[in-house]
């Protein structure tokens, strides 16, 4: 679809030499440390290097603190691997929390600090109550502000509907088409949370929980870990699998809070972080061939390929329940993973999560494989759009 | 954001679980004036709004309903 030859990120020839995830759900045998290391060693195994061969950590957790009461975990996940006196830092952007760990990752090897850069993303949540993960969760709403008010992420999603109705005419089911497209997606998948197709009735007939959304119109709470090795091209030379180009690693920021937001049915931080990514790739919305986006609620991924320029403003709720970013479909396919709403949502590891489907993706080992993928954009969305990061792949 | 006069619900959702120290369901509207826009607990909390209904601001948190398109 694009011939690749641009150059990569920042003069540096940075590749992702190896990935790997737990399979997102439930973890009762494990904690937050345990799944990360789990992830971590097999993603430093797959890259062909060993634990030594890693100059430093960023890992990326939005809970682990304050559910957890455990700090300093990125130095407890690098004893644990036997990293040796290596820097180690967490990274904190709510629920981009991965992509930022990606982020911080790529800067320190385009520097020339590391040669060799591990990110981890982590989140242990099916052992709290939904009260209290609600409130956890509601930590990225301002203190004071929003917070004070009772708004929850179901909540902030449900506004973001209900304006996204209200401007474009956006049909209650063709929302609902985005859970049927990604469930569709992740049938069979053996990392997917949920499996199981779903039909549009089945969506809009689940329980209500923050109008217009229902149940199926929400990822679920999960526990799981993502690794992912950022290195040279020279220094990958021994990967188990072909590595994958990084071409491009953004980050923006935006709204922290509603009273700052002038229109809910877009992000500034993924319109930022996006148009950034696109000019330092080198490449345009209509090039891409696989795109895993973070559709955190239905209406999300509806807003998400707005922003992402993969489809017209207003138009793309009716576009995705037409099939365009389905398997076949007329535009890149979107979310083949089954994204968050199938995979599951362990906050901090999603954006890694995105990246190893994406490597998948361009190496041709996918569990549902867009033939011939050669170029890919993960999306990764914190807070109320308060950050987001973008990064740009090839085969 | 005005503290008393009127605005326009331009968003509007009922949050069914609430965070800890809430009792759902209750239902929050983003309301605008010339001011700005703001998050505003409606009162009475199941009354039925939809965008474009106007309310009447009651303090910094507060509107209440004055007309309603949908009831």
């Amino acid at each position: 679809m694009v011939s690749i030859g641009m150059e990569s990120e920042g003069g540096r020839d940075l590749v992702i030499a190896g990935s790997a995830m737990t399979r997102f759900g439930r973890h009762p045998e494990a904690g937050p440390v345990e799944l990360a290391v789990q992830a971590a060693r097999e993603a430093i195994d797959s890259a062909g290097l060993s634990p030594a061969d890693v100059d430093t950590l960023y890992l990326g957790t939005f809970l682990g603190q304050s559910l957890h009461q455990q700090g300093v975990v990125a130095s407890i996940v690098a004893r644990r691997l036997g990293l040796g006196p290596v820097p180690t830092s967490v990274v904190e952007g709510a629920c981009a929390s991965g992509g930022i760990a990606l982020r911080h990752g790529v800067l320190s090897c385009r520097s020339g600090s590391a040669e060799t850069a591990l990110c981890v993303g982590v989140e242990h949540l099916t052992g709290f109550s939904t009260e209290a993960v609600t409130g956890g969760l509601a930590e990225a709403f301002e203190l004071g502000g929003d917070r004070g008010s009772g708004l929850t992420f179901p909540g902030f999603f449900g506004l973001v509907a209900s304006e996204h109705q209200a401007r474009y005419g956006t049909d209650r089911e063709e929302m609902a088409a985005v859970t049927v497209k990604n469930r569709a997606h992740a049938e069979g998948s053996p990392i997917a949370m949920f499996d199981a197709p779903v039909s549009v009735e089945q969506v809009v007939s689940s329980r209500p929980i923050a109008d217009p959304l229902c149940l199926y119109d929400c990822s679920p709470i999960s526990d799981g870990a993502a690794a992912v090795v950022v290195t040279t091209r020279a220094n990958a030379a021994g990967a188990r699998e072909r590595p994958v180009r990084i071409l491009a690693c953004e980050q923006a920021s935006g709204a922290t809070a509603i009273s700052q937001v002038a229109d809910l049915t877009t992000f500034e931080a993924t319109t930022a972080a996006a148009g950034r990514a696109f000019a330092a790739a080198g490449v345009a919305p209509e090039e891409l061939d696989v795109v895993e986006l973070h559709d955190c609620f239905s209406i999300a991924e509806i807003v998400d390929c707005e922003d992402l320029g993969l489809l017209p403003r207003g138009e793309a709720a009716a576009a995705i329940a037409d099939g365009a970013t389905s398997f076949g479909g007329s535009q890149a396919v979107v979310n083949p993973s089954g994204g968050l709403l199938s995979r599951g949502h362990p906050v901090g590891a999603t954006g890694l999560a995105q990246i190893n489907e994406l490597v998948r993706q361009l190496r041709g080992v996918a569990h549902r494989q867009v033939e011939g993928a050669e170029l890919a954009l993960a999306h990764n969305l914190g807070g109320t759009g308060a950050t987001a990061t973008v990064t740009v792949l090839a085969r | 954001m005005s503290a008393s006069g009127t605005a326009t619900v331009r968003a509007v959702t009922v949050i069914r679980t609430s965070p800890p120290g809430f009792q759902a369901p209750y239902t929050l509207a983003v309301v605008a004036d010339a001011h700005g826009t703001s998050l505003r607990l409606v009162d009475p909390p199941l009354t039925h709004l939809e965008p474009g209904d106007e309310v009447t601001l009651i303090g910094d948190d507060v509107a209440t309903p004055l007309t309603t398109s949908g009831s």
